[in-house]
């Protein structure tokens, strides 16, 4: 077995050689369009910008802060520039079927232009109607209807009356008609002089008023048919004026808008709905009744003739790139809205209003995954429109058929747009899993990087980009050396010394941070003291309950040993994530063994504290426990593993080595050194492999050591295989260069537990007998003694059942 | 108001009211002067004996006029019904329409020959408005005619949709009251704000400068804006037909022209006795 030795110091950081970086500051360094360590994703996203083809959508995945916004909306605003602006879209007043609002394309900026030739069509038209209405010729002709209708009423009622003097009968007018009455001189014949009249006449009379009577009805029943040709006429008549107080104006419009068949077909039909409702124009004028006024019917009556610009292009070139912040079902395929109006909500073609799908088509639409997922209805309504490839503007309501009351079904317009979802891959594996029609209509997955390999040409290239960042951010410049120390932090955040985070939000807030004390100190430049004020600024701030959790184990409450030896007793080291910071502590591991039937019992499993990682990793142990030591014989010990004053759920498999160490410990009656500490996990060939968090954890136990005073024999026992994730803290590398603390690099359990008990851990001979004294022998012996007396215990028991 | 000139003062002022639909601006013009003039208003209603007559025959019918032209029986009952539902109306009218203008205002419902008891009525008051009657308006009403030429005070015939008019036409010939006329017509033009303009019948110039410098005279202090017009007799007959607009303002049966004017003017007509 090889002998462990301490790790070096230059072996606990990897630092950026500043010869290596071309430059005294970043002002001397030219911007970079690249964000570094994304080319599978950037060439995704060309990829799926480039192809025209139906459903080849692009989902952007990774973890928050890796720029994938920003990288998106960049090529696809380089891309977009490129291409032609697309249509205008308007919504106009169907006149043929008025639930139904036309949607009607332009060319960009026409639309704009056609609102407000309408609007001043309108305008001009309320001028000009009442003007033509109000003319002597038009009240002359009117008057001439009015009064060829009366006359002639008179005139039949007069001829009757005429007739019936000539009969000596004379027409009344009664409170509610008319009535015949025998006259003498012009007055009519009292009652008295009625009933002495003689029978023949009085019989003369009588038949002479029933026939005008007769007479008198038939010309009552011809009055409303030519009152009827009256009001034909007054129509016919309002009908030319209007047709010459609207043709100019409308003419004109026909004419500059010539080319556009839908608008020619809906001016026409303008023009014919003015005629049709003049009096809507003249009521202006004429003043409106308080109802009209009141429920706004006449505003609303010439709203039909406005125009709803649903897209406008005019202050755009090239196609559009939208960023939709709040994609709610309505703001992404837009909605009806509604004006209360005497009690009741109405819509109407102009209450239609666009989303952000409308904005965007002929474009490109970028959406955040998680927000559009949180929405009711809004992925729903999103991929309904992709994959019919229109946008429908339907309400929520009537999409659930929650009501039926009659609304608008407004034209569906062409979707020609490409969405790009940005999220984290957990929802896109999600869909993919859940969703059939995701992988339909996303096809492109660029997958961004968390982290990047660290070459001398990529630490260039980061140094670019952290120039181009501190000049948008409009921050100092940084030092070379700053620049270094940077780096050196974005490796320090992915825990591997030889990668760095593409982690892009945390990194500006770095830059941003060193700037603030840079600032402090007057510094014209950031140097990298101020980057390193910086990060001990956020780990300060950030590190309440870690002093809290090393407070403990000073006053004692948490009990650890580092120094000293111990029996089945080791300390394990944990990594707490509390938001966004995380932080290593020790934790006490004790093992204690008995007679027993075989069984390693994981008390936190027992209790249900401990996860299945962690549970798999005591498994683990406990099989490679009984096929190293008691292959041949019966394991005969019940051991009991537990993390001491934990109260928390226990997860991942890093403390199965320290679990291991101590049984060892307890079943060789072999202390164990409290100066050192331990994390690994193991596998079932006794080989230590590696865990994450292995710098924090290397701290936390450090951070503790150094509160009790170093003593030079303390120390941690790592993963040979974590060596290439060292990225430590100044100060526990300085003391690792005074001899005043100690990593080693572990590869096996032996040389494990060689380190910890200071006892040689033993090999076995030719016969698989372990040398004599060591660690090995001893757990065997003890184990074949607990078999033996479990065997006794089993014959005695026999001994005892047979009669 | 003080009156433009002391020949013409009105003090009491009466409108003949019926249910037609015309009726209401009648009431409308007579309230608005009255206001001006600051006098009391006096509806008058007089219920048709005629009516009551005919509702007494055993064969009485009547021709429905708002619906279908159904014959309907007609008794003395359902007339008296009938006529105290069209007082009712009539008094509805008058005061919604006096109070607009805070006139004080009665009514009077008499019973008997309309024209008769019309005629009665205009003995106690100085000027009885009523409306030209007849659904056309082209001609004058029988009972409008036979008011204007047989009352006793002035009367002024409301033209339907004209109201008092838009400006004044004044017949100033030689009758004994035409200075009366003359000032009538300029108190009206005073109250409603309307131009006025005075059309002197006469065949030489010299005739023209005298009746006109009496007119002069005559409204002299008045601060009215009046143009004089020579006229022969038959441009005035010409004029009365052209111009339905105006108010046209005529001396009573005194005057040659009155009759002219009953008969060829469509507007409205103020009668001077």
């Amino acid at each position: 077995m090889t002998e462990v030795s301490p790790l070096a110091p230059e072996q606990l950081y990897r630092r950026v050689a500043v010869e290596e970086l071309p430059f005294e500051t970043t002002a001397d360094v030219a911007d970079v369009d690249e964000v570094p360590g994304q080319p599978r994703a950037l060439e995704a996203i060309r990829f799926g910008v480039g192809i025209k083809n139906s459903g080849y959508n692009i989902y952007a995945l990774g973890p928050a802060g890796t720029g994938k916004h920003s990288v998106v909306q960049r090529l696809l605003s380089q891309r977009a520039s490129q291409q032609s602006t697309p249509s205008d879209w308007v919504y106009l007043y169907n006149f043929t079927d008025t639930q139904r609002p036309r949607a009607v394309e332009l060319p960009p900026g026409r639309a704009r232009e056609l609102r407000h030739d309408m609007l001043r069509l309108v305008e001009d038209l309320q001028s000009a109607i009442p003007s033509a209405f109000e003319s002597d010729e038009y009240r002359t002709r009117v008057q001439e209807i009015e009064q060829e209708f009366k006359d002639r009423r008179e005139e039949a009622i007069a001829a009757i009356q005429r007739d019936a003097r000539t009969q000596g009968v004379d027409l009344l007018r009664t409170p509610s008609g008319f009535a015949f009455a025998p006259t003498r001189e012009g007055e009519v014949l009292s009652p008295d002089e009625y009933e002495h009249m003689p029978e023949p006449e009085k019989k003369r009379v009588a038949l002479a008023m029933e026939g005008f009577e007769g007479k008198l009805r038939a010309v009552i029943r011809q009055i409303p048919l030519w009152r009827q040709e009256s009001r034909e006429k007054l129509k016919t008549l309002n009908r030319d004026v209007a047709m010459a107080a609207t043709g100019h104006e409308i003419g004109a419009l026909l004419e500059k808008y010539a080319a556009y068949e839908a608008l020619i077909a809906h001016l026409n039909a303008v023009q014919e709905d003015v005629i049709e409702n003049i009096d809507d124009f003249r009521q202006q004028e004429e003043g409106a009744s308080p109802l009209l006024a009141l429920t706004g019917s006449h505003s609303s009556a010439l709203r039909r003739y406005g125009v709803n610009v649903i897209v406008e292009q005019a202050d755009h070139q090239g196609a559009p790139v939208l960023y939709e912040d709040h994609p709610t079902y309505q703001n992404l395929v837009g909605h009806l809205e509604h004006v209360a109006m005497m009690g009741a909500l109405v819509t109407d073609f102009s209450l239609i209003r666009g989303g952000a799908l409308h904005r965007a088509n002929g474009g490109y639409l970028i959406l955040d995954a998680h927000k559009l997922l949180m929405q009711p209805f809004a992925w729903d309504g999103l991929k309904r429109a992709l994959r019919s490839r229109e946008l429908r503007i339907e309400s929520v309501e009537r999409m659930l058929s929650l009501v039926s009351t009659a609304s608008l079904e407004p034209e569906p317009i062409p979707l020609d747009v490409k969405v790009v979802l940005l999220g984290d891959r957990l929802l896109y594996y999600l869909l993919c899993e859940h969703d059939p029609e995701f992988a339909d209509l996303f096809k492109v997955a660029a997958d961004f990087e968390d982290s990047m390999d660290r070459t001398p040409d990529n630490h260039r290239l980061y140094a670019h980009f952290i120039a181009t960042m501190a000049r948008q951010a409009e921050l100092r410049p940084y030092r070379r050396e700053a620049v270094a120390r940077v780096i050196e932090h974005a490796a320090r955040l992915v825990g591997d010394a030889h990668k760095m985070s593409t982690h892009l939000r945390s990194i500006a807030d770095l830059l941003r941070e060193s700037d603030y004390y840079a600032g402090e100190a007057g510094a014209a430049c950031v140097e990298r003291e101020h980057v390193c004020l910086a990060i001990s600024g956020q780990v300060h701030r950030a590190s309440r309950i870690e002093e809290r959790v090393r407070e403990s184990i000073r006053r004692g409450t948490t009990l650890i040993d580092t120094d000293g030896l111990a029996v089945g007793q080791v300390n394990g080291l944990s990594v707490l994530q509390l938001g966004g910071y995380s932080f290593g502590a020790p934790h006490r591991i004790t093992a204690r063994v008995r007679l027993g039937e075989g069984e390693v019992i994981d008390i936190e499993r027992e209790v249900e504290l401990g996860g299945p990682i962690h549970s798999k990793g005591v498994l683990i142990l406990s099989g490679w426990l009984g096929s190293r030591y008691a292959a041949d014989v019966a394991l005969s010990l019940s051991a009991t593993l537990v993390f001491e004053q934990s109260y928390g759920e226990v997860e991942g498999d890093s403390a199965s080595s320290a679990e291991l160490y101590a049984l060892l410990s307890a079943l060789a009656d072999a202390p164990i050194k409290q100066s050192l500490a331990v994390t690994g996990s193991i596998n079932q060939q006794g080989q230590v492999q590696a865990i994450g968090g292995v710098n924090e954890k290397i701290e936390g136990y450090f951070d503790v050591c150094r509160m009790r005073g170093l003593s030079g024999h303390q120390g941690v026992l790592i993963p040979a295989a974590n060596m290439q994730h060292l990225m430590l803290r100044e100060d526990v590398i300085e003391a690792v260069q005074q001899g005043k603390f100690l990593i080693f690099p572990v590869e096996t359990v032996d040389q494990g537990i060689a380190l910890l008990t200071g006892m040689a851990a033993g090999e076995t001979d030719a016969e698989g007998q372990f040398s004599d004294g060591s660690v090995n022998a001893r757990v065997q012996t003890r184990l074949r003694e607990l078999a033996q007396l479990r065997q006794a215990f089993a014959e005695h028991a026999k001994d005892k059942e047979t009669p | 108001m003080n009156p433009p000139c002391n020949a013409y003062t009105v003090q009491r002022c009466a409108v003949a009211v019926d249910v037609s639909m015309h009726s209401r601006p009648v009431v409308e013009v007579a309230a608005l002067l009255a206001a001006k003039w600051a006098v009391e208003l006096r509806g008058f209603y007089v219920e048709d004996i005629n009516l009551l007559h005919l509702a007494q025959y055993p064969t009485a019918r009547e021709v429905d006029w708002s619906a279908t032209g159904a014959t309907m029986q007609l008794t003395y009952q359902r007339m008296e019904r009938l006529l105290r539902v069209h007082a009712g109306r009539v008094r509805e009218t008058v005061v919604t329409v006096t109070a607009q203008r805070h006139v004080p205002a009665t009514l009077h419902v008499a019973r008997g020959r309309v024209v008769d008891e019309l005629v009665a009525a205009s003995r106690s008051v100085d000027l009885l408005v009523l409306g030209r009657g007849g659904e056309g308006a082209t001609r004058l009403g029988s009972v409008a005619h036979r008011v204007a030429v047989t009352a006793a005070c002035s009367v002024m015939l409301v033209g339907i949709a004209l109201g008092v008019g838009r400006s004044i036409l004044v017949i100033y010939d030689d009758a004994t009251v035409s200075d009366r006329v003359l000032c009538a017509a300029a108190h009206c033009a005073t109250a409603v704000g309307l131009s006025m303009q005075v059309l002197i019948p006469c065949s030489e110039e010299s005739q023209f400068a005298a009746r006109r410098d009496r007119a002069r005279a005559c409204l002299f202090g008045t601060q009215m804006m009046v143009s004089y017009h020579a006229s022969t007799g038959s441009e005035i007959l010409a004029v009365l037909c052209a111009v339905p607009q105006a108010l046209v303002v005529v001396a009573g049966a005194a005057s040659r022209y009155c009759e002219a004017a009953l008969t060829q003017h469509r507007g409205s007509l103020l009668v001077i006795r």
